[in-house]
């Protein structure tokens, strides 16, 4: 069992020294959404929130990992003046790799998380719509350093495209997807039974997240963030979200 | 370092300004709020989604051709309402409705055409008094060895205090009457709490389905609908349940609840229905819309829509009420008398 431990912090620590830069991300700010969901209505929602975002950011010689959590709810309201509230959780991933040397460009690949929640006023049954999706697709990533007014300064913008995955969306009728709360099953079965499969053609995630770093002396940074999401399922009913938060983050190197 | 000019950075800050005005860009205008775009939205949604054509027998696209001819483009608002109001008056359903700023439409007719049998001005004069107990919706007064609860609405909460309260006052009575006349319905949670105070085995009153699809009869399976043992205090003697065509939705199901229990017994008239639980929706023009997307029916296969029948009919009688006399409440203490 020692030996294992031992193992493991070697491993650790063998990571840790090949690791040209280690940050953990935190921040928060706010976000302009809209969104339209058939299952309540054909109308637009639309209107801001807040955010909370907490990320970690491992970057070497020739790969970055990069995870991003954020929460956050979002009051939107229609032409009509009816409220609809939106909560949202979301965990992305984005795993880039040097494509050439002394390029500025990095490819890989992410996976994205996403829990959304929204309630409308006045709604009684069947109300919290709710859908869950985790998706796979390319990522990439710019990246542009430079300097200005004696400070340093980095301009990235990642990008990534979910194509396969699958999506728990909410019923037909019902805000639980359809496994749940309507039939006879367990936990297991409901989630098998309301999973879609996500795929081009059906469903759609895609997001650009620009960022521009300001470096500070004591090797940590402050980051400006535009990030920018788009979400379609269609299935059982036509779903569409676009989001954008405008966010900073507290980047502390480890 | 490089210098800020540089092309891509350009392009995708670009892009980024642009999205910052995109986000509700990206989806698209509203549809056109025109009496004809509302007239489409409604009739189809509730083809999509309503539970019960099939088992009311009613021919949806005929019901259409009916009504499609009286759509014009220069419709007022109010004349707009009316024609809706019209078409869902067809589903003969009191879970269909359709509210504007200025109206809600209804069908009423499930209580409407039936004698009310109930005057709350007698029961409150002469059975609840001025001494009786609240606790959150139950108000209830001991007559004569015998607890008397008057439910009017499952809406609100009815809490485990609640229920507690009741079941502990109970005890040692010779029955309880739970008079759910009238009681439109609410919260089917605080009907089955309210239900469990009266059992000590969990038990099924009934099974339930819910649209999935488009076709009508794309249903999910049938689950069961559970009344489950509680933690508290058990009421274990005779009860009576009163009800009447008012008793409406949750209250509907709360007699099929009473109605499965060995120890209780319904009177009084049928009860209203309301089987299928209400889903919502919004129109072009922002009015929104209710209507049943599920379908109930009990363990013989009767749907709750066309409501509970009792074990024992009651009418109020005329000459009974002008004495200030309830005659349904009235037949209950003598059953649980004998």
């Amino acid at each position: 069992m020692l030996r294992i431990f031992m193992m493991l912090c070697a491993l650790a620590l063998t990571f840790a020294a090949h690791a040209q830069l280690r940050q953990l991300n935190f921040g928060g700010g706010l976000q302009l959404s809209a969104l339209r969901d058939r299952a309540f209505s054909p109308l637009l929602y639309s209107g801001a929130g807040y955010e909370g975002f907490l990320g970690y950011r491992s970057t070497r010689e020739r790969r970055e990992h990069i995870w991003l959590a954020s929460a956050g709810r979002a009051n939107l309201s229609n032409t009509f003046n009816r409220n609809l509230t939106t909560t949202a959780v979301r965990l992305t991933n984005l795993n880039l790799y040097n494509i050439s040397e002394n390029s500025n460009f990095r490819a890989g690949w992410s996976n994205n998380n996403g829990f959304h929640h929204r309630e409308i006023d006045g709604f009684q049954n069947f109300n919290g719509r709710v859908d869950f999706f985790t998706t796979f697709g390319p990522a990439a990533k710019y990246d542009l350093p430079f300097s200005f007014w004696e400070n340093e300064f980095r301009f990235s913008a990642a990008a990534h495209v979910q194509l396969i995955g699958i999506y728990l969306p909410s019923g037909y009728v019902s805000s639980l997807p359809s496994g749940f709360g309507y039939e006879p099953n367990d936990f297991g079965e409901a989630v098998i039974e309301s999973m879609r499969v996500f795929h081009p053609g059906s469903s759609f995630n895609a997001a650009l997240w620009p960022q521009l770093d300001w470096h500070l002396d004591s090797g940590n940074s402050i980051s400006l963030n535009y990030l920018y999401e788009f979400t379609r399922f269609s299935v059982p009913h036509v779903g569409q979200r676009s989001a954008g938060y405008w966010f900073l983050t507290f980047n502390m190197t480890l | 370092m490089k210098k800020i000019t540089t092309l891509p950075a350009l392009i995708i800050v670009s892009a980024a300004l642009l999205l910052t005005a995109c986000e509700k860009a990206l989806l698209g205008g509203d549809p056109a709020e025109n009496p004809q775009e509302v007239f489409d939205h409604l009739w189809t949604d509730l083809r999509n989604r309503y539970s019960y054509f099939e088992l009311k027998n009613i021919d949806w696209e005929a019901v259409k051709l009916q009504y499609a001819p009286r759509i014009r483009e220069d419709m007022g608002e109010i004349e707009l309402f009316e024609v809706l109001a019209d078409l869902l008056f067809e589903l003969e359903d009191g879970h269909v409705n359709l509210t504007s700023s200025f109206n809600r439409s209804r069908n009423w007719e499930w209580s409407q055409n039936f004698p009310l049998n109930y005057n709350q001005g007698i029961i409150d004069r002469n059975y609840l008094g001025t001494e009786f107990w609240i606790s959150g919706p139950l108000r209830h007064h001991i007559i004569d060895s015998i607890l008397y609860i008057n439910c009017r609405s499952f809406g609100g909460v009815l809490s485990r205090d609640d229920a507690d309260a009741v079941a502990e006052r109970a005890a040692g009575l010779a029955g309880v009457i739970i008079d759910v006349r009238s009681n439109g319905g609410g919260n089917l949670g605080n009907a089955l709490r309210l239900a469990s105070v009266f059992t000590e085995s969990a038990y099924t009153y009934g099974r339930v389905r819910i649209k999935n699809g488009t076709c009508p009869d794309c249903f999910s399976s049938w689950t069961d609908l559970r009344v489950n043992t509680r933690s508290g205090p058990v009421y274990t003697g005779e009860v009576v349940v009163l009800t009447n065509r008012e008793s409406y939705s949750s209250t509907t199901y709360f007699a099929e609840m009473m109605r499965v229990n060995p120890r209780a017994v319904l009177i009084g008239d049928r009860t209203g229905g309301g089987g299928g639980s209400p889903a919502f929706g919004e129109l072009p023009n922002g009015w929104t819309y209710r209507f049943s997307s599920t379908q109930a029916v009990n363990n013989d296969g009767l749907h709750f829509e066309h409501g509970i029948p009792v074990d024992s009919e009651a009418e109020l009688e005329k000459s009974d009420e002008d004495s200030g006399i309830d005659t349904i409440i009235e037949t209950a203490l003598e059953i649980l008398r004998e």
